[in-house]
C-alpha cells in the first residue's frame, strides 16, 4: 500500500510506535533515526532499535536528544556505539512549544534544540540519506 | 527516501520527526508524515493545532478498532486518514494493525 508513495524524490518520514513497536519496526526504513535521552530506559530502547535497523540493513543514526551535559553524550554513545551521532541540546523552548500544542519550529525555530533538529534534516535533504560512515561523527561541539 | 524514527516514548522521536517534516517540505520535496505512534501527537510537532491532531487520534483509534479501513489509494487516504500540514507536509494516522504489514514506512 505504501510502496507507490516512495520515489520521485520524495520522503515519508514515520513517527514510530513507541517502545518495543520502535524496535519491531525499524528495520524497514533506509534510515532509521533512533532518538535517545540520557535515561537507561530509552537507551535501551534505542539500542534494540539500532539492532533491528542494522540486521535489516537500515542506515543508523543516533539523535542524542536533551543533552545537558558533554557526559550525556558520552553515556549514549558508549552504550549505542559506532555510529554517526547527532546533539540534539535540552531546549526549553521544545518543551514549551509542547505545552502550548505548537510545533517547535513556529515556536522557536532558533532556538537549540530546534536548531540542532533543522541543521539535520538540511544534511538530509542535501545528501538524500546519509550513509552509516562507522566513524564517530561531529556532535555539535566541534 | 524513507525515514523511521524510533524510541522509547517521551525521548523525543516526535518532535524530531515533526521539525524534520518540516524542514525537508521547504527544501521543496514532497513529505508524507506517517503516525504510527499508539499515542499520535505527530500533528502537534507539525503545527496542525491539538484540535486536527485530536481529529486524526480519533480517527486513528477507529482504524484500531477496525470500524473503518485504509484504502489503497493514495489521495483517499490522505483525505479521509490525514490532513495537509504547514509547509505542504502531508500528515496520515497508520493503524497498529497495518503497522504488521505493509511495513511503515
Amino acid at each position: 500500500m505504501l510502496g507507490e508513495l516512495e520515489g520521485g524524490g520524495k520522503v515519508v518520514i514515520c513517527d514510530l510506535e513507541a517502545g518495543v513497536g520502535s524496535v519491531v519496526r525499524a528495520g524497514q526504513a533506509d534510515l532509521v533515526l533512533a532518538v535517545a535521552e540520557p535515561s537507561m530506559k530509552s537507551i535501551d530502547v534505542a539500542q534494540r532499535a539500532i539492532a533491528s535497523a542494522t540486521h535489516n540493513g537500515a542506515d543508523v543514526l543516533i539523535v542524542a536528544n536533551r543533552i545537558r551535559e558533554d557526559a550525556d553524550v558520552e553515556k549514549i554513545r558508549e552504550a549505542l556505539g559506532d555510529h554517526e551521532l547527532v546533539t540534539v541540546p535540552d531546549d526549553p523552548a521544545i518543551a514549551r512549544a509542547d505545552q502550548e500544542g505548537r510545533a517547535p519550529i513556529d515556536v522557536d525555530p532558533d532556538s537549540p534544540g530546534v536548531r540542532a533538529i533543522t541543521a539535520l534534516a538540511e544534511r538530509l535533504a542535501a545528501n538524500g540519506h546519509m550513509a552509516a560512515s562507522g566513524q564517530p561523527a561531529a556532535d555539535g561541539h566541534g | 527516501m524513507k525515514i523511521a524514527v524510533a524510541g522509547k516514548g517521551g525521548a523525543g522521536k516526535t518532535t524530531v520527526s515533526g521539525t524534520i517534516a518540516r524542514v525537508l517540505a521547504r527544501s521543496g520535496r514532497p513529505v508524507l508524515a506517517l503516525d504510527a505512534d499508539s499515542n499520535p501527537m505527530l500533528g502537534i510537532s507539525l503545527g496542525i493545532g491539538p484540535e486536527e491532531t485530536e481529529r486524526l487520534e480519533d480517527m486513528r483509534r477507529a482504524l484500531d478498532e477496525g470500524e473503518v479501513d485504509h484504502q489503497p489509494e493514495m489521495e483517499g487516504l490522505v483525505e479521509t486518514f490525514g490532513t495537509e500540514a504547514p509547509d505542504g507536509v502531508r500528515l496520515v494516522v497508520v493503524s497498529r494493525i497495518d503497522n504488521v504489514d505493509p511495513p511503515c514506512p
